[in-house]
This record gives structure tokens, sequence and C-alpha cells, in this order.
């Protein structure tokens, strides 16, 4: 047996512990799928702030692309619950890892709920609403303990 | 004369100003950008900037340099995260400057798209409008 193949072995034999390290030193990642990129962007930064690594995409095939292109691990998802294909996303990525967060994002204007199974809620702010940063990284924080919790259960 | 067809007219105009609102709401998100200018297909000047606001039409950015109105600008925001730890992730963002307030230049962006770039090379990840 060569060292080559013996190498190529022992990377294999030990790869679930390099992993585990490696998920221990990162940070959590949210993927958050929506259209509307100023959205895309708030939730973005929001999220980072509350320590976590924000993934965006535009939709949710771009966002199965990024996920595959990369082998990333999703802990959170944000999704716009109106996007085509989100059903199949989530069923994917449920297959994947267990339990995924979801974090279904609604627009305030919307009458449109779609059938997902979300752990919380975040609504889009309507667009004369005064936006503050404060504020919407402590609904961030509340929706990610909720979301925390009722996938717990 | 009854008054519905006006009235059902008002309130269609003030659905869809309501979502163009909605659709182009600016976000404040500070963010560092690098811009090229175009002239005549070519890159005129480049530089760099902070992000004041993104929206889904476009963005507000600041930066030292005069930047004319009616330009083409690619404005490329570099995303506060790197795939797989090494990867970079930006926002390219190629439009026409519609607005100059000082140091502030908006532009109205045509197309919009993730990319990533680093040892894999540039790839488009995720693209828009």
């Amino acid at each position: 047996m060569n060292f080559a193949l013996q190498a190529a072995e022992a990377r294999a034999w030990l790869r679930p512990v390099f992993d585990f390290v490696r998920k221990l030193s990162t940070p959590p990642s949210v993927l958050i799928v929506d259209e509307d990129l100023g959205f895309l962007g708030w939730l973005g930064d929001l999220f980072s702030e509350a320590g976590y690594r924000a993934l965006p995409a535009l939709s949710c095939r771009q966002a199965l692309a990024l996920i595959r292109q990369y082998d990333l691990d999703v802990d959170v998802l944000a999704v716009d619950e109106g996007l085509p294909g989100v059903s199949g996303m989530i069923g994917l990525l449920q297959r994947a890892r267990r339990p995924l967060k979801i974090v279904a994002i609604r627009s305030r204007t919307s009458d449109y709920v779609a059938d997902i199974p979300a752990h919380a809620t975040i609504e889009r702010p309507s667009g004369w609403e005064p936006i503050s940063r404060p504020l919407w990284l402590k609904k961030v924080l509340a929706v990610l303990k909720q979301a925390e919790a009722r996938a717990a259960v | 004369m009854s008054t519905a067809p006006a009235a059902a007219r008002i309130a269609r105009l003030l659905e869809s100003r309501r979502s163009d609102q909605r659709a182009h709401r600016r976000y404040p998100i500070v963010l560092d950008i690098e811009y090229k200018l175009f002239n005549k297909g070519r890159v005129e000047r480049s530089g760099s900037g902070r992000t004041v606001d993104i929206s889904s039409g476009g963005t507000c950015f600041s930066t030292d340099d005069v930047l004319p109105v009616d330009g083409l600008i690619e404005v490329v925001v570099k995303w506060p995260f790197l795939l797989e730890g090494v990867c970079p992730l930006t926002l390219v963002m190629r439009g026409r400057i519609v607005r100059r307030d000082g140091q502030r230049t908006a532009i109205q962006a045509k197309q919009h798209e993730f990319r990533t770039a680093g040892g894999r090379g540039a790839r488009v990840v995720t693209a828009g409008i």
C-alpha cells in the first residue's frame, strides 16, 4: 500500500473529527432567500451582527446552487414564503439537516400565507414605515430565539 | 353618474404606489464598495466608497470622487462573509448614476447579481433583476 493511499484513508477516517472541530470553530449560518435586494441586505447585516454567517440568495434555485457549490451547512433558513420552489427547497434542506430552523419572511400588504413549516415569522416593513436598527436587531434576536425554541420541540 | 369606477381607480393607484414603495424601499446598510465608471465601453475611472443605503432599484453610496450624473457605473459591494472562510462574496450592481448630492451618489441598477471570487475563480452564484 502506498503512502498516498494511506493518507487518503486517514483523511477519510478523520473527516468526522475535522467536521466536528470546524463546526465548533465557525459561527452558525443563516441562508436568507428573498427577491427584495434591500431587505435581503438589511436582514443579512442584522443576522451578521447577531453573530451569524449570512448567506444571501435572490431565489430558491440560486440558494440551492450556492449550497451545492460550496457544500454549505445551513442552521437557519429565512425565506420569503411566496417564492416559487420554496417547499421543495425546504424539503431538500431538511433532508440534509435536522432540525433546520425556518423563519418565514412575510409581506404585511399581502394576504398570501404559504403552507411552509415555519418556526417563526418576520414581517417586511411597509414602504412608509421608519426603520430603526436597534429595534430591528431586537426583532431579529427574538425571531431567532422563537425559531430555536419551536424547532427544538 | 356613479363614483365607484373612479374610487376603484384611486384604490388601484394607491395600491400600486404602495407596492412600488415596498419594492424600492431603501435600507440603511453600510458596506465597503469599489466602483468603475464607464465611458464608451471603457473604464474611465475607478474608486472606492461606502454604501449609504441599498434597495432593489439601486444604491446610494458616499465617495470622495465627483461622479457625473447619467454616467454608466458598476458598483461592487463587499458582502461581509467569506464562503468556506476564504472566498469573498460580492454584490455587483450595474446601472446609471441618477443623482449626486455632495459626496453621495445614487445609482439606478439595471442589473444586480451576487458573485464569488477567489481560489475557484470568479463565478456568478445568484443573479437578479
